[in-house]
């Protein structure tokens, strides 16, 4: 059974926003309005988090994209009262949209801030409809979404090598935010393959993992010369 | 006073009773289907037909599919019996039209189900899920539910994925 995890090259990475507008089309995530981003409700499942270092005038931009970690030990799944949100086997947090209750428990138990809740019904203008995703479901208001790592385009690539007779490779499944990055900052593939690129990229002294204290195990790994460096250990 | 209590008892009843009749044929109206032409599948299939040939992506896509107009014409260019409903392919052949089928079985959006994932690499046949159809020489006037149960059943006994977002998108 693989075991899906994502690598992310700080030192590579522009800030440039194209993962967060290919993950929004990819799984028809609505377009959020002034006034709800006012009240913090924008919907993004990855997010790149400025952080502002030094003084002016010079101040220092970094960029961290942070999509939904993937943790071996995710502390949303313990919180979950209906069984909506699951660590599935090969690793993949999965949330059931029809299971949820609208709770937040685990909107507030996630340390990295990845989960999301639907305040309101998502719309779309009539003329984006046909750009829908329809290997994506619609999420109705009151449910708790998040990165699934592009899920559906696994279940479309077992489907495709089943029927083509042979094994997944790691080149067969990407998610849209890997696929687009322009920099080349992203990487994906099986974290129990020793051989395949994420594995190979973990063991670079400059991989780390976000709080890595809190013990959750996330399933990606950065890379920075920064001052994180050193903090994963395996 | 207790004749007063019985009377209004008896009102709130009646009119409890009259709006559950109306409520009841109001929703079985509503879920009723009724295809544009009383197509029959028993004597096509016993005719030979096979079921992809009609429902042709069924092998390589995860809709099955429904035939064009084009496709009944290729039999239905003259009568072949006296059967009036046989007129309307032609018509709506006549108008270049493609017929205007009623979806029977519909899942709900959030659930995720292949065609070819199980009729192409699995080789499930068509009745294993569909049993009746094929058989039935009036089209399905009730839409037709799939229950979770149904296809978790099939996936234990078969040794298939029971993860939850494997069907849930
Ligand atoms: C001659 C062409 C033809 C053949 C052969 C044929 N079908 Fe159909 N099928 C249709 C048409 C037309 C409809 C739409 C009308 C209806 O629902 O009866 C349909 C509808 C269906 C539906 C309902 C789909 C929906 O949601 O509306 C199913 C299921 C189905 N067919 C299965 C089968 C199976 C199984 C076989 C083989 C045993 C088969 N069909 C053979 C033409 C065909
Ligand atoms: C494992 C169960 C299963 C098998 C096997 C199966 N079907 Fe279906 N079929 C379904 C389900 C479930 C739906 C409803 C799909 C939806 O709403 O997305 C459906 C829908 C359909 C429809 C209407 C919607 C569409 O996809 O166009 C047709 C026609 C159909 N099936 C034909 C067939 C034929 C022909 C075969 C055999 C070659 C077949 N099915 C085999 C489960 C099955
Ligand atoms: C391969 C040839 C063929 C194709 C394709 C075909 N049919 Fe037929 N159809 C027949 C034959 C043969 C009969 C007469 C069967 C009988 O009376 O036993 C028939 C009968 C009918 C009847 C009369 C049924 C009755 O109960 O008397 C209708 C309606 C009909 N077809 C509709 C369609 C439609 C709609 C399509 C396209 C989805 C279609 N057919 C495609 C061969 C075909
Ligand atoms: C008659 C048996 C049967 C029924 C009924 C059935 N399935 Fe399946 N399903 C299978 C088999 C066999 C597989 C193949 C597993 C594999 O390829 O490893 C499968 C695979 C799948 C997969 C891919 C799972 C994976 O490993 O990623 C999905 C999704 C799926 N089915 C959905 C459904 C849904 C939704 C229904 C109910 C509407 C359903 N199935 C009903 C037999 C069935
Ligand atoms: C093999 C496919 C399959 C698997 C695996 C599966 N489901 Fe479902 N589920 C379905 C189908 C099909 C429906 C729609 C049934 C219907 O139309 O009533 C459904 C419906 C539901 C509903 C009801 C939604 C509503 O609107 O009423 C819930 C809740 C649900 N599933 C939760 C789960 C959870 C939680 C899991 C994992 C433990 C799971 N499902 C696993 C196929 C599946």
């Amino acid at each position: 059974m693989p075991k899906w995890g994502m690598v992310i090259d700080l030192d590579k990475c522009t800030g440039c926003q194209a993962c967060v507008v290919a993950c929004k089309t990819e799984n028809n995530i609505p377009f959020s309005t002034p006034e709800q981003a006012e009240m913090g409700r924008t919907i993004s499942w990855i997010e790149i988090i400025p952080i502002m270092e030094g003084e002016y005038p010079r101040p220092k931009l970094r960029y961290l994209p942070r999509p939904c970690l993937q943790c071996d030990h995710p502390p949303c799944i313990k919180v979950c009262p209906v069984y909506a949100t699951y660590r599935n086997p090969e690793g993949l947090v999965g949330q059931v949209y029809s299971r949820c209750i609208g709770c937040r428990y685990c909107t507030a138990a996630c340390p990295y801030t990845a989960k999301y809740f639907n305040w309101s019904a998502p719309t779309w203008a009539k003329e984006f409809e046909p750009c829908l995703n329809p290997d994506v479901s619609k999420r109705p208001k009151g449910v708790v979404e998040k990165c699934t790592f592009c899920h559906h385009r696994l279940q479309k690539a077992k489907e495709k090598v089943k029927a083509e007779g042979r094994e997944l490779k790691d080149e067969d499944y990407v998610p849209a935010c890997v696929q687009t990055c322009p920099a080349g900052a992203m990487y994906f593939g099986d974290l129990d393959n020793p051989n395949s690129k994420v594995t190979q990229q973990t063991k670079s002294p400059r991989a780390f993992r976000l709080l890595e204290e809190l013990g959750t195990e996330p399933k990606v790994i950065y890379l920075t010369e920064g001052e994180w460096h050193g903090a994963y250990r395996k | 006073m207790q004749a007063n209590k019985f009377r209004i008892i008896g009102l709130v009843l009646v009119a409890g009773l009259l709006a559950f009749t109306w409520l009841r044929i109001g929703l079985s109206k509503s879920t009723e289907i009724r295809q544009p032409i009383r197509f029959n599948h028993k004597k096509h299939v016993q005719g030979g037909l096979e079921c992809s040939g009609c429902h042709q992506t069924v092998k390589d896509q995860a809709t099955a599919g429904r035939p064009e107009t084009s496709l009944c014409m290729t039999c239905h260019e003259a009568s072949v019996t006296k059967n009036p409903e046989e007129n309307l392919i032609r018509e709506y052949a006549q108008r270049h039209e493609e017929i205007p089928w009623q979806r029977v079985i519909k899942l709900p959006d959030h659930v995720f189900f292949s065609h070819r994932r199980h009729v192409s690499t699995e080789k499930l046949d068509c009745t294993s899920c569909h049993e009746a159809i094929g058989q039935s020489s009036e089209p399905p006037s009730r839409p037709i539910k799939f229950s979770m149960d149904s296809c978790l059943a099939c996936h234990q006994k078969m040794k298939a994925s029971v993860d939850c977002v494997a069907c849930h998108k």
